[in-house]
């Protein structure tokens, strides 16, 4: 495996702020790489600077081992889902999809044969005579797709793709893109806000925060084992436990994340700390348990069916040691 | 919803009364043109007749002052054409010093009053010593129908989705082809009203003409003529008619080319 | 094929323009702006330059021609009684003719823009768009055919016997005339008419802008209909009204065609203008004259954007 697309120190500045702040990052060819992170942090900058559209104003960016600042979007073989879909109003369906072979010159029967190929591929068959307005915003999306797959990218990139839409067609359109970059093997980069999108999609998660690469793992290691405190806080929900806290339950005086679904409820006194129970969230299959304490609160996933103690009495929480993770103070 | 449902009757006849006071006055025009009177402007007309249109349509001056009006609105509505779509391509495409500057600047012919711009240009020819010609008339026009082409190209630009031609970009197309493939569809029927506006504009433009024409006369020019020595009274209430109706078309074309911009801004 | 090839497509012929447009967009926008720029800048601002330079000079009272060089002569000489009275006149028309304006506008556009449905608001719109872009002669041309000794005006007033109101109106002092085709209620009556679809449109859109539901907190709220206007409707259109009085203003300030054909023969700013550049060939005074719809344009245009006036229009 080569590397398709490397940030080397790559920083992107705007008048007055960082969207960009020094990021050096590799991302394989051929897997489904994810950036997660609170809107605003920097992620979608990251993904315009791969395509070309923006520039970096320090830092360069290598694509498949050339380094690309200086070409533009129309030469580098990537393309873009855009997160507004940006299809042309004026064209119909397939001269949309056929568009990326307009430009090189290719010849109408044979760029509407392509398109058409793409159309079904994306399970739009017969919808290549109407305009963009008439679909809705499901179809649009797989027009985007389709028109982005056209040149045959080496690298697509995919901005909040499925934000718009349902959750039961996200879920639907999440399977369907994972089937799709297997069967064509190339590299797709996906920009979320989403964790759990980013956790059950991709081979490999960075998580970007302030313009920052935070941490870049397998969803495993980044649900396990977050490096800092925003991981813990923003992939799932996380205990974080100060250090003050943690060195009063383990004797370690660092900061540490604890999964909730490891937390194990007892009788006072059983395990390595008391606290009283503030309230419960009913969620289907498993309660919810906020433990008060002192001024911090540890949540505990427990079973439904389990008798949970009521709100306001006072029970033991315990964990086995491997079952938290020390991090990094950030 | 009870603010909605229904209008009291006075605002509703104030409103009407309004409309009326804007629209009567251009309707008369169309009775005189048939008068038989000659000499005044009696009403109502003693009686009618058809017999101007021809008197009208078999005088010379009258059709050399069209066709110099012709002549000036076309040259002039093609450069304000060019003018205002790279205007208003450069300032919704950037962001960039000194935006709102270039904004007052196109806009600043057609907000302050005309007889500035056209004092302002008659200045500019007495220091200069350029004598007036047909050229002198289209510099003024050009320069304050640059700001209608803008408005509407502008406005086009700003609904179009930015990404739409990032996508083109992206998508393999050169900036050219971005222009021919995507930007130039959508901004087409813009283009289309803005021009028939500034053709309007231009074909009735008196006031700065009056300082750049010299002894040339366009339609208004022949126009005001009549206005101040009414020498002509039933030949001008024909060309005044035909006037109304030749100025009304393009901006019934231009309503209808732009009226979904209109539409999805309420 | 080599690496580069796979990492870089091939260019199309013309993509050479693209690679350095890309890698310079400023030197893009720079050569989108150059060519209105340049017209702008040196046709207009130049010219307005050479208007400001020509007020600074004056006219030699025995040749007639231009002395070159610079004076205040010239702006000393808009202060004579005269003059001043010219400017005075021009301005308190404009003032008038804006004050009419609003009250009139304001029904129309509340009307199409709360009440009417779409189809009636191209109704509207066009009722307006219509008069606004027809031919401004013309429209001077109607209403002398209506203010005319034998026309429709004083057959109206002669058929219905009210002979006595239009000569009592006539015969008000200052605004008053032989007739109204010579009175400066003439010159009113005309120059709002040909300016009001001015303030209409941005009035309208303003009204346009506020959401329904504001309307509905303040019913909500307890306010009665008339106290919704007065404390929420007539707030949010101010903006818009401001607006449409900078082009009623400005436009009544410079008009000088209006006031020659139908008015008395006491001069508004505009005919001062033109009459000293014409057969006089006193472009230095003419200039000093333009100067000062500048100036209050310049004032009024200040206030109006601290009112948040601009992002009305």
């Amino acid at each position: 495996m080569s590397v398709a697309v490397k940030f080397d120190n790559v920083s992107r500045r705007f008048d007055t702020e960082v969207a960009v702040d020094g990021i050096d990052l590799e991302i394989q060819e051929g897997e489904f790489f994810a950036m997660l992170g609170p809107s605003g942090s920097g992620k979608t900058t990251c993904l315009r600077l791969i395509s070309g559209i923006d520039r970096p104003t320090s830092g360069h960016i290598e694509i498949f081992g050339v380094r690309s600042e200086n070409i533009p979007p129309n030469r580098r073989p990537i393309n873009t889902v855009f997160q507004d879909y940006a299809l042309f109003p004026h064209l119909k369906v397939l001269d949309n999809v056929a568009y990326g072979l307009l430009v090189r010159g290719v010849g109408k029967p044979e760029r509407h044969r392509e398109a058409e190929y793409l159309l079904e591929m994306v399970k739009l068959q017969g919808f290549g005579q109407r305009m963009p307005a008439q679909l809705s915003g499901g179809q649009r999306q797989r027009v985007a797709l389709a028109r982005a797959l056209i040149n045959k990218p080496r690298v697509l990139l995919l901005d909040e793709p499925l934000g718009a839409l349902d959750l039961k067609l996200r879920e639907q359109m999440q399977e369907e893109l994972k089937t799709l970059q297997q069967s064509l093997g190339i590299t797709f980069v996906f920009v979320t806000h989403d964790q759990g999108e980013a956790l059950s999609m991709s081979d490999r998660i960075a998580i970007i925060n302030e313009g920052k690469v935070v941490q870049v793992g397998s969803p495993q290691e980044i649900y396990q084992s977050p490096r800092t405190r925003f991981v813990a806080h923003f992939v799932g929900s996380s205990n974080v436990l100060s250090p003050e806290l943690s060195s009063r339950c383990n004797g370690i005086e660092y900061w540490t994340s604890l999964r909730p679904e490891v937390v194990v409820l007892g009788d006072p006194g059983q395990g390595r700390i008391d606290g009283k129970v503030k309230s419960i969230r009913y969620l289907g299959a498993s309660n919810y348990v906020s433990v008060e304490l002192g001024e911090q609160t540890i949540g505990a996933l427990v079973n439904a069916n389990e008798i949970a103690a009521p709100v306001g009495s006072t029970v033991s929480l315990n964990w086995t040691d491997d079952a938290q993770h020390l991090m990094d103070e950030e | 919803m009870h603010f909605r449902k229904r209008a009291s009757l006075g605002l509703k006849a104030s409103a009407v009364c309004g409309l009326a006071f804007l629209h009567l006055p251009i309707l008369l025009i169309f009775l005189y043109a048939f008068t038989t009177e000659d000499k005044s402007y009696q009403f109502p007309p003693p009686g009618l007749t058809l017999k101007w249109f021809g008197v009208t349509w078999n005088r010379p001056d009258v059709w050399a002052s069209l066709q110099l009006s012709l002549e000036v609105a076309a040259v002039s509505t093609l450069l304000a054409l060019i003018l205002g779509t790279l205007c208003a391509a450069a300032v919704s495409r950037a962001k960039f010093f000194g935006r709102e500057a270039i904004s007052l600047l196109v806009i600043l012919p057609i907000a302050l009053p005309g007889i500035i711009t056209g004092i302002s240009l008659r200045s500019a020819y007495n220091i200069l010593d350029i004598p007036f010609s047909t050229f002198t008339i289209i510099l003024g026009h050009a320069t304050f129908c640059v700001v209608v082409v803008y408005n509407n190209a502008i406005a086009r630009f700003r609904r179009m989705s930015g990404s739409m031609i990032e996508a083109s970009f992206d998508l393999g197309a050169t900036g050219f082809q971005t222009f021919r493939y995507v930007v130039l569809p959508n901004l087409a029927t813009a283009l289309l009203a803005g021009g028939m506006l500034a053709f309007a504009l231009s074909f009735d433009e008196v006031i700065v003409t009056t300082f750049t024409a010299g002894q040339q006369q366009t339609l208004p020019i022949w126009m005001l003529e009549e206005l101040v020595r009414p020498r002509q009274r039933p030949v001008t209430n024909v060309v005044a008619m035909v006037v109304v109706m030749v100025t009304f078309l393009p901006i019934l074309g231009a309503y209808y080319l732009t009226r979904d911009t209109s539409a999805s801004r309420n | 094929m080599n690496s580069t090839t796979l990492a870089v497509r091939h260019s199309s012929p013309g993509s050479w323009l693209t690679d350095l447009f890309w890698n310079k967009p400023g030197l893009f926008i720079f050569c989108l702006l150059l060519p209105p720029l340049l017209w702008l800048g040196i046709i207009y601002i130049g010219s307005l330059f050479t208007l400001l330079l020509h007020s600074f000079f004056s006219i030699d009272e025995f040749s007639g021609l231009i002395r070159y060089e610079f004076t205040l002569k010239t702006y000393a000489e808009l202060l004579s009684p005269a003059n001043f009275d010219v400017i005075l006149r021009t301005i308190l028309m404009a003032c008038a003719v804006t004050l009419a304006a609003a009250l009139i506008a304001f029904p129309i556009a509340y009307y199409a823009a709360r009440y009417a449905n779409q189809k009636m608001k191209a109704l509207f719109y066009l009722g307006v768009m219509l008069p606004l872009w027809s031919s401004y002669l013309v429209k001077i041309y109607a209403w002398k055919l209506i203010l005319a000794k034998q026309g429709i005006v004083n057959w109206v007033v002669e058929g219905t016997g009210a002979t006595f109101l239009l000569n009592s109106v006539l015969s008000l002092p200052v605004v008053g005339g032989n007739s109204l085709a010579v009175s400066y209620i003439g010159t009113f009556i005309v120059l709002l008419y040909v300016w009001l679809p001015f303030m209409i449109l941005p009035v309208q859109a303003s009204l346009e802008r506020i959401p329904e539901s504001l309307l509905e907190a303040s019913g909500d709220l307890g306010a009665a209909p008339k106290q919704t206007f007065r404390l929420v409707i007539l707030p949010l259109a101010l903006p818009g009204v401001i607006a449409g009085s900078i082009f009623t203003f400005s436009l009544t300030m410079g008009d000088f065609i209006v006031p020659q054909i139908i008015g008395s023969s006491r001069r508004f700013i505009g005919q001062a203008v033109y009459a000293h550049q014409g057969t006089a060939g006193n472009i230095p005074l003419a200039a000093a004259f333009a100067v000062v719809p500048i100036v209050v344009m310049i004032i009024y245009l200040y206030f109006a954007k601290k009112r948040g006036a601009f992002d009305a229009l």
